[in-house]
Order: structure tokens, then C-alpha cells, then sequence
């Protein structure tokens, strides 16, 4: 069964013909072609399909695109400021937060929507608001300095 | 070597950019037109003879566009997952450790709950898994054997045509162990046991593959030996290496798990037949359940000390699971067996281990490659020597530690080594005295102080052809330049060493160099991403290749300065002679004058490097295996629960000697992704089998540690400046894990005096010995 969604997709309203049972992973890497956005597991264990869901982190594995009418919807792929890096990717870049990078799109966007709610975080907040998304490679501390480097380049831009 | 420029300073990635926007593709991005999708039967029996394959009613199911099975494979499809090759390019089985085991589909019998049967390629996933259950398959139910202790008993279900289910086998004898323990003061004997550990990747693996008019196969896919997979792959598909072309895509981690499976011959023969572009991606149920992780062991160790410490006698029985089939078992078999003991000065040894095939999934390489387990054993064991020594264990290890410009046992020549030193600087940063002599009493929750000592190899020959690294640098028009290399970016950030190294040696920046991804048709042969082999011979041929291309370049330079080539420099983008920086022209000039001026041509310039080492002699089992070998400690400090069992890792202190840190951001960063893999490997991670059923195939129950986890890690790189490394360099991705699970069991026993002899050391074993502890107390 087709239905037709209005969605607002990294800032673009778009019209979408999908079959219901579609799961926002799939639609956003099969139907949209954007693959930033990563399978690690499809059960919602990881959070490397982690995208943004009316300003809230979601597991996309997990959510049908039926249920999805009027939803804004942004991904990795929409994390840019314009045409200029995010803090948390340039940190991220700088400090050696991604080494295969395969959970690093979950991890920027549940990044960037900790430093939405919490512009300073502590260290423990940013281990607890990124425990869901699991990293095979870095052992996670250049995540936890990366996150904590965005967030101090933020605070530093508000000001300023 | 104090000027080095790019060398030794921290570097970001030169992929990040890519990592970070989304724009990376990963295997299972790729998509073609006409794309179809492939799955795969699995046997649902751990043992059972495969009578018959029905796929007719598949094959009638619309959108089904190909259904292959054993049928459809070439003859002699028999393989082992790696080669081992010989001068000529043969494979090497008879002097190598090495089993030839295995068939693209099983044949006849199904030999583990996993075991591929038959795949089918559709137009969507839907369809294809529709396809898989039309599918009859008639099974005759065998006995099955999980245990591999019982397998090697008389009358056990064999599972293969060979003896007691054993794969293979080393025996070792070194010096006198009966002489040796006669000497010893004390002598402790003790079995450890360890689990099946899944590499986790977080990107699955995937291939697609795509036929072109001609018959020419191209996969996308990911890989740790490329060219290795080619000609695995032209074997078993029955085409000559030139109709197959692979392409590495990113890799979403790989840890010895993604060197070549079944997945990638499949995918081909899906395209050969569907004649259109397949993609095959394993779920992450199939990446467990399926893919080679950790063997399980069981170690029998017994070894004897002299009043003094000195390390008089070890013996050592080892049983590996190889599970179904043999994978590179052998040589995994072949770690555990020796390599521990070149970390101290053994001259007594005796060792007699097996590897043995049982029902279950087969295991597989993974960072450590069989040291860790064995590690685990001899570091455990070296704690409880030296309280019956009475002796601080890092006066033990201390003691007993290797030295540079040793030979051991084994015939290991040790031309760089640091490991007192990295004792000594772990001891001290972790405040070792002053937490050992801690009363423990006083606190509800125990706190304990651990050490665990390693040595690794930066490559291992097992042998005799070659062993080593290609790369080729170019130069362009407008002085970009290009590096191609045959090893393998996994994430670990080989383009990254490589592209400072071509920078260093051209005075050039790394933001000049293009490094591309991996294509056979193009890229240098190279053996890839294991044995902690990439920095160290993919380094030194890269260098080489480097300074070929400065020699070219200096003969355009020398031209325009009228100056002797070899009296030439090449530095912060500018190339003058020796002593004249005055007289400078830009790289970027001379680039262009190269590729431009009438008679000029483009510069390629080239790297080869094969290691001095030499394979085991295959009776005597001496031989120097590496050119290199890695050394470190690590202190874990923990906090137990004695309540719960809970442990609380509290901080690690890991000292490794490097050789040379080339990018030392990025040595940092394995050698924290590996401490936490290590803890994993200590405390949680542990794939359960039930009747040869793996029992948590996904991360809600198979649990890797989370940020939650993590704790404090202060991280030392102690540079020996390896004598035949590139600047130094060593190997550094897997050695950061061998120590880790022993350090924390150490630490653990210090907290609470229970020893967990078994991996991984959980609250319910750790309230088990507590419990059997108060009970031996009351009973006294
Ligand atoms: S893929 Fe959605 S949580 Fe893992
Ligand atoms: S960088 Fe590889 S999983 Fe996080």
C-alpha cells in the first residue's frame, strides 16, 4: 500500500510516495539515496541509523514511513551549516573522533542534539546522551573531546 | 632524525572529511542500475548430511533472477580462506600451516548452524527471502560435537576425514622442561578457558558484484587483503585473475574479520548467473552467526620459577575449537603456541596444542590473533607465581623481561625493545607501589591494581615467498600527487601514515597528496591489513617509492638549478641545493616542468619492501618470523562489588613501545579502541552457544561496551626507534589489546582474592568464587 507523506527533509519540504511499511532507513538509503545514514543492526541496538525526527534522535531502523506525514526530518547529510562544517564534525576531524566511521553519522547527529538541549555539557552527560550509539573503533574517548570541543566552539560562536 | 616535519606530528585524517559528511561509501552503499539482491540459506543443523537441494519452486517465484548452490560451483572449489604461497606463486600447503577445507557452498554435509547451502538473487529483499524458504533442502541429522575436548576422544563424530578431529598441531621442545622444573622453587599448574569473542565490526559486511560483456567480474567490497581475495577468488570461480577486478570501498571496521568469507565468491556467482549487478549484505544476525570470530580455548599451563624469579620451565597444553572449518586456524594456532614466549627469556618449553574442529561456527582471525587467550593465561599465571614468590609482580616481569639484542627460544631476533622501560613508566604513572600496598579492607566495594605484559610482531611470516608491500608515487601536473598503495584502510588510518610519509620524504604538505582507494587493477600488489604488518612494510615501501620520485624530480630540479641532483633538498614545497635555500625553485615548478617540458615525462616513482624475516623451518619451528616485535604494559585499577560481582574498571595506564609513533593522534586512537575492545574481551563480550546455536546474535545480548563503560585511559607511547622500520616505526593496532584482559583479572584477584580463570570475567563468576571461597573458609 502507497501513501503519499509531506515531509520537510534537511530543510527542504518534499513530496513522498512510499509503501507504508517502509522503514525511514530504507526510504532515506533506497528510495532517497542518501546512505549517510547507516545499517549496524536494523533492531535499534546501536544507533548508527540515528537521524533527526522533529528535532528528536531516533533509530530509523525503527520507524515506518507511514507514520510520517508532516515530520521534519534531518540527516547526516543535512548537518552542515550552510556550506560550512558543523563544530562537532570539524572536532571530529580534528581530534580523531571517527577512525572507520561507519558510527560516526549516528554519532554527530545524537551529538548535535545533545548540544542543541545542552550547550555545556559534562563529560558524564555526554558519555550518558551517546551510551545508545555503540563505536567498535576508537574506544570512544576522542568522541567524548570531540563533543566536548564542538561544544566550547559553540558557546564560543553565541557569544561572540 | 630530529627534523622530520610531517613525521611524528599528530595528523587529522586525510578520509575525514569524507567520515564526517556522509559521503563516505561503505560496501553496503553501493548501488547499481539493474541492482538485484542476494541472500543466503543457512543450514539450521549443526551436523547433518545435505541430500538434496530442490530449488524448483524458488526458481518459479517471480523476480527470482538466480538460485546457485554447490551445482554451481567450479570443481575444486576447495579451499582454505587464506593462502600461504610459495616462490612460484603456489600455494604452500604442504610446508605452511594451512588447511584446505572448505568449499564456496558446503557439500554433502552442513557442518555448523550457518553453514551456507544455497543463495538465491531477486529483485528485492522481500522476494529473496520468499525465495529461501521455497527452497527444499532434504537433511539427514549426523551426530554433532560442540566440545572439543570431546572431540578429540575415540568414537567422537568426526567432522572431517582426519583423525580425532584435529585440524592441526604443533609440538614444541625447547631446552629441558623435566631439568627446568627440577630446579624450580615453586611450580603452579592451572587451566584457563576462553570464549568466543565477535569481532563487531559496526559496518556489516558486503559485496556487489557486477559482469561486464566480456565475462570480467567487478566486486565492491570490503577486504583486508584484496589481492590476496583475487586470486582466492579466481581459483574458485574458475576465471583467470584477469577477469576479476575488485574495488574497496570504505571499510566499517574490520579487526581480522573481514578478510575473505563466503560472501564475496557467492555475490559473484549470483551475477555470473542473474547476469546483473547483485548486492549481498549480511544482517547482523548473519555477521555472528556466521562470520569467524575468537576462537574459544582451553590452555593448560603449568610453569616453575626459581628462587629468585627467574622463569626456569614452562609447559603448555592448548586445545583450539576451530569450529567447522579450519580458516586460518593454524596460524592462529601457531601464535598461541610460540609467541608468548619470546616476551620473557624462556629457555625450557614444551608445548603440545591442537586444533580441533566441532559443530559450531568456525573461528577466525581477530586483532591479537590467538595472543590474546594466551596472554591471558600466561599473565594470570605470572601474578600467581610471584605470590608464591612472595615478589611484587612487576619485580617478576621485570626480571624475567626481554631485551633488545636477544634471540629467543624460537629464534626471534629482537632489534628494538622497550619493554622494562614500559613497565617501569606504567608501574610508576600508575602509582603501582603505592596501590599495591593499599589496605583493602577498609572500603565496601575492594579496589585491586593489575599488570599484564605482551609482545606482538609488526608481520609474521609463516612462508616462504613473499612477504612484503608495493607502492607507487606519482606526480602530476600541477604537483598533486598520488599514492597508491596496495594495504588496506580499514579505518585505522593507513592512507593517512602513508600520505605523511610521501609528504615528509617530497617537502611537501599531506593536503598535496590524492591517496585513492584500493582498485586491483591499479593498485600495487600488497598483502594487506594483519599481522599488524601496514605502517611497518607497507610504511617502508611507500618511503621508497617516495624518494624514487624525488630522484626523478631532482633531475628536472638540478636542471633548472644547475646543480648537482644528488646535492638537492626538498622542503616546505621548495627544492634547492644543500646549504642554499636561496636558491630555491617551488615543487610545484618543477612538477610542471616534469610533466610539461618537450622530452619530460611523468614521474612514477617505486617502493618495494620485503621484510628480513624467514618463515619457521616447518620440522624445527625456529625462525625469525618477524622484522620487528611490539612490547607493552598495561595497569588496570578496578573496583569490585563483592555484592553483585559488579567491576568497575576505574582507570587503565598502558605503556607500548611503538618504535616510532608516525601519527601520534592516531596511535593514541588504536591503542584506546583496543584497550576498550580488550575490556570487552575481559569482562563482557562472550558469544554463547547452545547445541552449537549461537544464543545472542545481536548487540541487545551480545553487549560491547558503551561510552558507560569507559574509564580513564593514560596512554604512553615509549619510541624504541626500530632499526628497520620506517623512521622506527612498529606496529600498534593489535597490541594494545593482548595485555588488557589479563591486567584486569589481575587487577580483580587484588581486589578480592578470587582468581577467574576463565574468560570473561563476570559478576556471576566472580560471586561464584566468593561464594566457594567462604565456603573453604568456614570449612577450615
Ligand atoms: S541500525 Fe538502527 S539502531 Fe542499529
Ligand atoms: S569509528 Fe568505527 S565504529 Fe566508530
Amino acid at each position: 500500500m502507497k501513501k503519499t507523506i509531506h515531509v520537510t527533509l534537511n530543510g527542504r519540504p518534499t513530496n513522498l510516495e512510499v509503501p507504508a511499511h517502509r522503514l525511514l532507513l530504507d526510504l532515506l538509503r533506497d528510495e532517497i539515496g542518501l546512505t549517510g545514514t547507516k545499517e549496524g543492526c536494523g533492531t535499534g541496538d546501536c544507533g548508527a541509523c540515528t537521524v533527526l525526527l522533529d528535532g528528536k534522535p531516533v533509530n530509523s531502523c525503527l520507524i515506518f514511513s507511514g507514520e510520517l506525514d508532516g515530520a521534519d526530518i534531518v540527516t547526516i547529510e543535512g548537518l552542515k551549516i550552510g556550506p560550512e562544517l558543523h563544530p562537532v564534525q570539524k572536532a571530529f576531524i580534528q581530534d580523531g573522533g571517527a577512525q572507520c566511521g561507519y558510527c560516526t553519522p549516528g554519532m554527530l547527529m545524537m551529538a548535535k542534539s545533545l548540544l542543541d538541549e545542552n550547550p555545556d555539557p559534562s563529560d558524564e552527560e555526554i558519555r550518558f546522551a551517546l551510551s545508545g550509539n555503540l563505536c567498535r573503533c576508537t574506544g570512544y574517548a576522542k568522541i567524548v573531546q570531540a563533543v566536548q570541543d564542538a561544544a566550547a566552539e559553540l558557546r564560543a560562536k553565541r557569544a561572540g | 632524525m630530529a627534523d622530520l616535519r610531517v613525521v611524528g606530528h599528530s595528523h587529522p585524517r586525510v578520509d575525514g572529511l569524507d567520515k564526517v559528511t556522509g559521503t563516505a561509501r561503505f560496501s553496503p552503499d553501493i548501488k547499481l542500475p539493474r541492482m538485484i539482491v542476494g541472500k543466503i540459506l543457512r543450514s539450521p543443523h549443526p551436523h547433518a548430511k545435505v541430500f538434496h537441494v530442490d530449488t524448483s519452486r524458488a526458481a518459479r517465484l517471480p523476480g527470482v533472477k538466480a538460485i546457485v548452490t554447490a551445482a554451481d560451483t567450479p570443481d575444486g572449489n576447495r579451499r582454505s580462506s587464506t593462502y600461504q604461497f610459495d616462490d612460484q606463486g603456489e600455494r604452500a600447503a604442504s610446508s605452511t600451516p594451512m588447511v584446505m577445507d572448505q568449499t564456496v557452498f558446503c557439500e554433502g554435509v552442513a557442518r555448523f548452524v550457518g553453514d551456507e547451502v544455497a543463495a538465491v538473487a531477486a529483485i528485492d529483499e522481500e522476494t529473496a527471502l520468499e525465495a529461501l524458504s521455497l527452497i527444499k533442502v532434504d537433511y539427514d541429522l549426523l551426530p554433532p560435537v560442540f566440545n572439543p575436548l570431546k572431540a578429540m576422544e575415540p568414537g567422537a563424530p568426526l567432522l572431517h576425514d582426519v583423525e580425532r578431529n584435529i585440524a592441526y598441531k604443533f609440538v614444541i621442545r625447547r631446552g629441558d622442561v623435566e631439568e627446568g622444573f627440577a630446579q624450580a622453587h615453586v611450580i603452579h599448574e592451572e587451566i584457563y578457558t576462553t570464549q568466543l569473542q565477535h569481532q563487531a565490526y559496526l559496518g556489516p559486511t558486503a559485496c556487489v558484484a557486477d559482469v561486464d560483456g566480456a565475462g570480467r567480474i567487478s566486486l565492491w567490497t570490503e577486504l583486508q587483503s584484496p589481492f590476496r581475495a583475487r586470486r582466492l577468488l579466481s581459483d574458485m570461480l574458475g576465471l583467470p585473475a584477469s577477469k576479476v577486478r575488485i574495488f574497496q570501498t570504505h571499510v566499517g571496521g574490520g579487526f581480522g574479520g573481514k578478510h575473505f568469507k563466503r560472501v564475496q565468491p557467492i555475490c559473484a556467482l549470483l551475477a555470473l548467473k542473474a547476469r546483473r549487478p547483485v548486492r549481498l549484505c549480511l544482517t547482523r544476525e548473519e555477521e555472528f552467526i556466521a562470520s569467524p570470530p575468537r576462537h574459544a580455548t582451553h590452555i593448560r599451563l603449568k610453569m616453575g620459577a626459581s628462587r629468585d624469579g627467574a622463569l626456569v620451565a614452562k609447559e603448555t597444553y592448548i586445545v583450539l575449537n576451530s569450529g567447522a572449518y579450519g580458516e586460518v586456524g593454524p596460524i592462529i594456532l601457531d601464535t598461541m603456541t610460540k609467541r608468548v614466549d619470546s616476551l620473557y627469556r624462556f629457555a625450557n618449553i614444551k608445548t603440545d596444542s591442537f586444533l580441533v574442529y566441532t559443530n559450531t561456527v568456525p573461528g577466525g582471525a581477530f586483532r591479537g590473533f590467538g595472543n590474546p587467550p594466551m596472554d591471558f593465561a600466561l599473565e594470570s599465571h605470572m601474578d600467581t607465581l610471584a605470590e608464591k614468590l612472595a615478589m611484587d609482580p612487576v619485580e617478576l616481569r621485570l626480571k624475567n623481561a626481554r631485551r633488545v639484542g636477544e634471540v629467543s627460544a624460537h629464534g626471534w631476533e629482537v632489534k628494538s625493545c622497550a619493554l622494562t622501560e614500559c613497565i617501569e613508566k606504567a608501574a610508576e604513572a600508575s602509582r603501582w607501589k603505592e596501590k599495591r600496598a593499599r589496605a583493602k579492607s577498609s572500603r565496601s566495594k575492594p579496589r585491586g591494581i593489575g599488570i599484564g605484559c605482551m609482545i606482538h610482531v609488526s608481520g609474521c611470516r609463516y612462508y616462504p615467498g613473499f612477504y612484503g608491500s608495493n607502492a607507487v608515487v606519482t606526480i602530476g601536473d600541477n604537483g598533486q600527487v598520488y599514492l597508491l598503495s596496495g594495504e588496506s584502510e580499514l579505518g585505522q588510518g593507513c592512507k593517512t601514515v602513508m600520505a605523511q610519509i610521501v609528504a615528509e620524504e617530497l617537502g611537501i604538505r599531506v593536503a598535496d597528496i590524492v591517496v585513492p582507494d584500493l582498485d586491483t587493477d591499479f593498485s600495487p600488489h600488497s598483502l594487506g591489513a594483519y599481522a599488524d604488518r601496514t605502517t611497518h612494510i607497507g610504511g617502508n615501501a611507500t618511503r621508497l617509492a617516495a624518494i624514487d620520485a624525488k630522484q626523478q624530480l631532482f633531475e628536472f630540479a638540478a636542471e633548472m638549478l644547475e646543480a648537482d641532483p644528488g646535492d638537492l633538498v626538498a622542503q616546505d614545497g621548495r627544492i634547492f641545493p644543500k646549504g642554499s635555500p636561496q636558491r630555491a625553485v617551488t615543487f610545484l615548478e618543477v612538477a610542471r616542468r616534469s610533466w610539461f617540458r618537450a622530452g619530460g615525462k611523468e614521474i612514477v616513482g617505486r617502493g618495494s619492501w620485503d621484510p628480513p624475516s624467514v618463515p619457521p623451518d616447518p620440522e624445527s619451528q625456529y625462525g625469525n618470523v618477524s622484522s620487528a616485535y611490539t612490547f607493552g604494559a598495561q595497569v588496570a585499577e578496578v573496583e569490585v562489588d563483592p555484592k553483585t560481582g559488579k567491576v568497575t574498571i576505574l582507570n587503565f595506564t598502558a605503556a607500548h613501545d611503538v618504535g616510532k609513533a608516525i601519527n601520534p593522534m592516531a596511535v593514541e586512537g588504536q591503542l584506546e579502541g583496543a584497550l576498550v575492545q580488550g575490556a570487552g574481551y575481559g569482562l563482557m563480550e562472550d558469544m554463547v552457544g547452545v547445541d552449537g546455536r549461537t544464543y545472542n546474535p545481536n548487540f541487545l545480548n551480545y553487549r560491547l561496551p558503551t561510552m558507560l563503560d569507559i574509564a580513564p585511559m593514560k596512554i604512553m607511547m615509549v619510541e624504541s626507534n626500530d632499526p628497520v622500520g620506517p623512521y622506527g616505526a612498529k606496529g600498534v593496532a593489535e597490541p594494545a589489546l593482548v595485555a588488557t584482559a589479563p591486567a584486569l583479572a589481575n587487577a580483580v584477584y587484588h581486589a578480592i582474592g578470587v582468581r577467574i580463570t576463565s574468560l570473561p570475567v563476570t559478576p556471576q563468576k566472580i560471586l561464584a568464587a566468593l561464594r566457594a571461597k567462604e565456603a573453604k573458609r568456614r570449612s577450615e
